[in-house]
């Protein structure tokens, strides 16, 4: 008798549901209370408490304060709303362009954003923005990039045609890439261009968080809402159009938005490789493809699984750093590999 | 039902549709057949709107296919073809489900009543047993069946499928046109089997080269010269023993056939 | 030598003179203390022309130079060199006569040398070819950084070797060791060595040794290092390990690098680590790629560093780049920093 490994009912869902709820909050607190600096637990809970309702008493270590308020809480916001953001692009673009192997960036948003970083690390572009200029140019290079791939799929709609132009446009733009680095002045800019291509929230602050977490919000919030047309667009076009789903038009304006969410995590964080790709699969193990289900667990899924990475990314080499890309790939990897030996889904044929 | 006019459709510079004109009675089952590259595809794709003709009219229910939106028909169209995206799986709960869209808003739930039709839809085709299964791990002619019960789901009044028995095992073949026979509704299906189309369908339409160039019963129209204008090979109308419908006897050998096939 | 002999034998006073008593013998006493202190001068002559005989015979030398034996058998001539501190180091020796071309300045070259530098062919931006090297048919190629002879570079030392081209790389930048005073001048010793001009060279490291001596016995008998964070780049921020120049001109200057502890010489630390440590003062290294004062103006900015003793007393320091790699710069770069570090100190 087959038991079906997908069908938990609405009960069990909405349990599943808090459950991941639950692990999130304590994952935030965990990204708040572990770092490379010891601070006890009791000081970042007295920090958080006072600072949210006003400023921090005196008898704190400003240190701590500044490292628990400025630092950390930030970054673990940062790193909840990035990882959320991209599992959830990521099922987006699988779903939308019928290719398993697709990610966040697969139509040229890396490629691009990583032109404009370079242009700032290592020549100095937009200056004049400052702090800026990195988000700035990252945001806009990303999105020309998408565009431009929109632009040579004009009045095409082969499915097909759009990733390869993709695939061509990001190579043609990690080239012009490398060339930059090739052509910078020092070796020593490097490291910031690495950790840009690799990813890494240490740049999260205020400021700029209030901007991501309404985007990605906002970009659930879409992707729950449209979760029929998802269905029906991951059956492939024609079957979309039987079950009344403007294929075409749906799959650009789902596209497109996914796409202004990504370029503002791009333009935060840098290229974050493998969650986009792979929490999907990880989910949909457990959940099959139904998108009801698929998006909300991919947000937290990646939420999750992103700030884990990240904590470790703190920790791993103290008091030096790793760029994310480099253990979400390494941790991501061979959990998935692990998973997918333990849930075949080849059935039994009855007869 | 459905009435077409004048159809013609070109793709990529060339003609596929030549003025095809026809009309199906509501309730019936008609067979549409034709050698490969007739152009059977290609028309089914402008009834459920994949395709856009060059000129013609189609009329569902009586108004203009262009003057509904995807969704209204959607709501009376059911489609069965061959797209199986088996790279996402999907349970056949799920499946036929997803049936109930052109129902809905993208936002809205799918509510109880969603699920009871649903529910109905598996039975009457016969597979509630599977209804937890993952698509991809059916066998094909068990694939078909879901399929038409989401066409089901639904609540389609008109049942259009492309070439619903290929690759499947006589049973599946069998089983699958016995149950659309048996729905109340109207049916037109593409067929490769002349002899299954026969035994089904109460009108068969002939289509050769993008032309219509015959339509009626079966009794009527299954005619050697017939089969050999189109399908270039030499027929003799036999009649199945057990309801007296036509049934084909191909000739096998060879050399009598020439090779001046069309 | 012959010649030589005859000459000193003629100076000794034949015996007949010598026998004879009575004023002759008196008037013989003047002429013999003459003849002795010309005697002494020829031995003096003779001792220097000896030495420098000897001298002259110092080839075959060989130098191992960071595992790369090498050597040499006369002087070179033709001398590209590659990275602004060892050119810098080539013109500090005085040596730049024999440069036929160099390569990959940071930045301006130090005011003193400009003329001298901009006679030479300046071959390229950054690593010429091995090509372009090739064709200046050079005998020598002195390098700053190993990515000289890498992937990017003019060639690796072993290909250079057997085309006939002897090749040096700069000690304290490459060397797989903390650096220290003294390896910070190895190259002179070696180039001394290499070109027969010991004395000149070590005569150049010699004096800036004093000018950094001076400086850390200005600071002599400080309580306390200050605590201090070098600011390179980036965000996560790439600062200086315990193993390269920027700790060791902090070190002498009476600071105390908060990364001291790092076994490399640049890495990329956590702004915890840094906010924790609590810096009195922040090195800012000043580039065309990373100014100074946009750096200023992040940790001035940002609230996470308000804090922080540096930020709230402003005391910054800003070093150029070059200063953190040529050693000729490394005095200056040094007392700026012992200013910064104990201002009460150094009241002129």
């Amino acid at each position: 008798m087959e038991k079906s490994t997908f069908r938990f009912s609405r009960i069990q869902f909405r349990l599943i549901l808090w459950g991941l709820g639950f692990l999130l909050f304590f994952t935030l607190i965990a990204a708040v209370a572990i770092g490379p600096v010891s601070i006890p637990l009791i000081a970042v809970w007295q920090i958080v408490r006072e600072s949210f309702f006003g400023s921090p008493s005196e008898n704190i270590n400003s240190a701590y304060v500044n490292i628990v308020w400025y630092l950390r809480l930030p970054r673990a916001f940062q790193a909840i709303a990035t990882g959320s953001g991209l599992a959830v692009t990521g099922a987006m673009m699988q779903a939308v362009l019928n290719n398993p192997m697709a990610d966040p960036y697969i139509l040229g948003i890396s490629s691009g954003a990583s032109v404009g970083a370079v242009l700032v690390i290592l020549f100095n572009l937009f200056n004049s923005l400052q702090t800026y200029a990195l988000s700035t140019a990252a945001f806009i290079g990303g999105i020309s990039a998408f565009f431009l791939v929109l632009l040579l799929n004009k009045n095409r709609y082969e499915i097909l045609r759009l990733i390869l132009s993709g695939v061509a446009v990001s190579s043609a733009l990690s080239s012009l890439t490398s060339l930059l680095i090739f052509q910078a002045r020092h070796g020593e800019g490097i490291q910031s261009v690495l950790f840009w291509l690799m990813g890494s929230l240490a740049r999260a602050e205020w400021s700029t968080l209030p901007l991501t977490i309404l985007v990605v919000s906002f970009g659930i919030t879409f992707m729950i809402m449209s979760a029929r047309i998802l269905n029906a667009l991951s059956l492939g076009e024609e079957t979309a159009i039987t079950l009344g789903v403007k294929a075409i038009s749906c799959r650009y304006s789902i596209m497109i938005v996914g796409t202004l969410i990504v370029g503002v995590l791009v333009a935060q964080c840098g290229t974050i490789g493998f969650v986009g790709l792979i929490v999907p699969h990880l989910v949909r193990l457990f959940f099959g493809n139904n998108h009801r289900k698929l998006i909300p667990v991919c947000a937290l899924a990646g939420s999750i699984f992103l700030t884990w990475v990240d904590i470790a990314c703190r920790l791993v080499v103290k008091p030096a750093e790793l760029p994310l890309g480099i253990l979400t790939s390494l941790c991501g990897a061979p959990l998935f590999i692990f998973l997918l030996d333990r849930k075949s889904t080849i059935g039994i044929r009855k007869k | 039902m459905i009435k077409v006019k004048n159809l013609f459709l070109e793709r990529g510079g060339n003609k596929i549709l030549h003025d095809i004109s026809f009309q199906l009675k509501p309730g019936s089952f008609a067979g549409l057949v034709g050698p490969n590259g007739s152009g059977k595809s290609s028309f089914l794709k402008c009834l459920y709107r994949a395709l856009y003709p060059q000129a013609g009219f189609i009329y569902f229910e009586g108004k203009p296919l262009p003057s509904l939106n995807l969704k209204q028909t959607a709501r009376k169209m059911g489609v069965v073809i061959q797209e199986h995206n088996t790279d996402f799986d999907f349970t056949v709960f799920d499946l036929v489900l997803m049936g109930r869209t052109p129902h809905h808003q993208p936002w809205e739930r799918d509510s109880d009543e969603d699920y009871q039709i649903v529910e109905k839809s598996l039975n009457q085709v016969g597979i509630s047993s599977l209804k937890n299964r993952i698509f991809s791990t059916l066998s094909g002619g068990e694939k078909q069946l879901v399929l038409i019960a989401r066409a089901l789901a639904q609540q389609a009044v008109l049942l259009i499928l492309d070439e619903p028995t290929n690759h499947l095992d006589i049973y599946y073949q069998l089983e699958i046109l016995q149950l659309v026979n048996s729905l109340p509704i109207t049916k037109l299906a593409a067929l490769h089997d002349l002899n299954m189309a026969a035994q089904f369908c109460e009108y068969l339409y002939f289509v050769n080269h993008g032309y219509l160039v015959a339509s009626g019963c079966p009794q009527d129209v299954l005619k050697p010269a017939l089969i050999y204008d189109v399908f270039g090979v030499k027929a003799i109308i036999g009649y199945h023993p057990a309801n007296q419908k036509p049934y084909l006897f191909f000739q096998m050998e060879k050399d009598i056939y020439d090779l001046n096939i069309k | 030598m012959l010649n030589s002999l005859f000459v000193l034998s003629s100076l000794f006073p034949s015996r007949a003179q010598t026998t004879q008593k009575g004023p002759i013998s008196v008037n013989l006493v003047k002429p013999h203390r003459k003849s002795s202190l010309v005697f002494l001068i020829f031995i003096f002559i003779l001792l220097l022309f000896i030495t420098t005989k000897v001298q002259a015979s110092q080839y075959p030398l060989e130098i191992d130079n960071l595992g790369h034996k090498i050597t040499y058998y006369a002087s070179p001539k033709r001398v590209v060199v590659l990275n602004q501190h060892a050119i810098e180091i080539m013109m500090a020796i005085g040596l730049e006569g024999k440069i036929i071309g160099t390569a990959y300045l940071d930045d301006e070259i130090i005011p003193e040398y400009k003329e001298k530098f901009e006679k030479i062919n300046y071959l390229s931006d950054k690593y010429p070819s091995q090509e372009v090297l090739l064709n200046t048919d050079p005998d020598f190629v002195y390098a700053g950084f190993k990515s000289a002879f890498g992937t990017n570079g003019v060639g690796t030392r072993d290909t250079l070797q057997s085309l006939g081209i002897n090749t040096y790389l700069n000690i304290a930048h490459n060397q797989d060791d903390q650096v220290n005073l003294d390896s910070l001048f190895a190259d002179f010793y070696d180039l001394g060595a290499i070109f027969g001009i010991e004395d000149q060279a070590n005569d150049v490291a010699k004096k800036i040794r004093e000018e950094i001596d001076k400086v850390i016995s200005q600071i002599e008998g400080i309580a306390q290092p200050v605590s201090v964070f070098v600011y390179d780049s980036g965000n996560p921020p790439f600062t200086a390990g315990g193993w390269g120049v920027p700790n060791l001109i902090v070190e002498c200057a009476g600071g105390r690098n908060i990364f001291f502890n790092l076994p490399k010489k640049w890495t990329t630390v956590s702004w915890e680590e840094v906010v924790a440590a609590d810096p009195q003062v922040i090195v800012l290294i000043d580039a065309i790629w990373s100014p100074a004062e946009e750096k200023k103006n992040f940790l001035l900015e940002t609230k996470a560093f308000r804090d922080l003793s540096a930020v709230q007393n402003q005391r910054f320091v800003v070093l150029p780049f070059t200063s953190t790699t040529s050693v000729v710069r490394v005095p200056q770069a040094i007392r700026q920093c012992a200013k910064a570090f104990h201002p009460d100190l150094f009241n002129e």
